[in-house]
């Protein structure tokens, strides 16, 4: 359980202290423990927003922890749903450069829709809306890395 | 008779028949249009010219009829969301495979086909999937290989490639290409839906790792030494800032580690 993952459970002490520091790194140390948080820069694939890295030794940390489970990407506003990233790469919103993109705010798309693609080792995977609804917002600028589970679109649903 | 007889063998899931074209735009978009036709999954598109060919990107894919090879499968298949990275390194491992009974190639992250000896490009790999919430609705491997294009005859913004034959020191037979491809694809695509990750067979085939590399992301590049790819088929790079796992990116530079 997560909550019982030393690991996390000092992350979780961490972040928010660390989110109103204004610092760029932060590394604490305790016993075999070591965690060490950093705001990602432009030219490092990490999320975009508070992404956390965890250094420990390899006996406290017998998995590697997924990223998506250290980020937390709030809650939609009051009536609207979130469209997710499914999978970890590069967001585009149009199917080639220069290309109309598959969706704009203020769009009515409906279940099933291609709303963009996610690019992972060369693989180009369409993303669909998993409902129908008007769009509220596009939440991530094409061409940017996204973390699975990441909001993507928050959409008005019918 | 065609240069892709010897191919047209039955298969379990990939190569289940050839459709040949002297000329089409894009091999990819009949792999997918043939998803939805009767027995259409798991057949071949091979065709000698593409007029819209598609690389990474919008990137153009150009190759003169007559010399290399260009082949796209579609699929449906049992694999989840979570997984579709497999798709990428099972086909980069089926045309390493391929090549390699040719001349010597290794794999350049993350699906590349290169020479072993000075890293020159043979060939890549696009694949376009449907996701369908956790699992993979539609796939369409497309493979592109350079097979008897001679070095010399190459456009110029082909620099840095190469082919099969200039490796192989002569020409190589298409049909046997295709034939050792297809059976090769189909056996990674077996296993994989049987549950068989191709993770390990694949960090064998990389020579990217234990290099030192530059990575252009999109948002910028990072400079470090390639170490592993992780279970997501993630490249992992230690960098002078800690570990970093890159999901997606094209090598700028790569170099051997110096010892340290």
């Amino acid at each position: 359980m997560a909550d019982q993952d030393p690991v996390l459970r000092a992350i979780d002490l961490l972040t928010p202290a660390f989110e109103e520091s204004g610092l760029d790194e932060l590394e604490v140390e305790a016993d075999d423990l070591k965690v060490r948080l950093a705001r990602p820069r432009a030219a490092v694939a990490e999320a975009p927003a508070l992404a956390p890295t965890v250094a420990a030794p390899e006996a406290a940390q017998p998995a590697p922890v997924a990223p998506d489970r250290l980020t937390p990407f709030g809650e939609p506003s009051p009536g609207m749903r979130f469209v997710s990233a499914p999978l970890t790469g590069v967001w585009y919103a149009a199917p080639s450069p220069g290309a109309r993109a598959y969706v704009a705010e203020g769009d009515e798309i409906h279940d099933g829709q291609v709303v963009g693609l996610i690019e992972a080792m060369k693989l180009f995977n369409e993303i669909k809306a998993d409902a129908s609804g008007k769009v509220h917002r596009i939440l991530v600028e094409s061409g940017t890395l996204v973390k699975r589970k990441q909001p993507i679109l928050e959409i008005d649903p019918r | 008779m065609t240069p892709w007889d010897i191919a047209d063998r039955p298969r379990r899931r990939v190569g289940r028949g050839l459709e040949l074209h002297d000329e089409i735009p894009s091999t990819n978009d009949r792999a997918r249009e043939l998803l939805a036709e009767p027995d259409g999954e798991g057949r071949a598109v091979v065709a000698e010219v593409q007029t819209a060919g598609r690389g990474r990107r919008g990137r153009t894919w150009t190759s003169p009829g007559g010399v290399n090879l260009a082949v796209s499968v579609g699929l449906q298949p049992r694999l989840s969301t979570g997984d579709a990275w497999q798709l990428a390194a099972a086909a980069a491992l089926a045309a390493w495979d391929a090549c390699n009974r040719f001349a010597p190639v290794t794999l350049k992250w993350p699906n590349d086909v290169v020479a072993d000896f000075d890293g020159a490009k043979v060939g890549g790999i696009l694949i376009e999937t449907t996701l369908d919430g956790e699992r993979v609705a539609e796939a369409v491997i497309g493979i592109g290989l350079n097979l008897n294009w001679a070095r010399r005859d190459m456009p110029a913004e082909l620099a840095g490639a190469t082919s099969l034959a200039e490796l192989a020191g002569g020409p190589v037979d298409r049909g046997e290409v295709l034939d050792g491809l297809l059976d090769a694809l189909d056996d990674e695509i077996v296993a994989l839906e049987a549950g068989h990750t191709p993770r390990d067979r694949y960090r064998a085939a990389c020579s990217t790792l234990g290099r030192e590399v530059e990575l252009e992301t999109g948002e910028g590049r990072i400079h470090g030494r390639a170490v592993d790819i992780d279970e997501r088929g993630e490249l992992v790079l230690e960098t002078s800032d800690g570990t970093v796992h890159v999901a997606s990116g094209e090598i700028a530079r790569l170099r051997t580690a110096v010892p340290a």
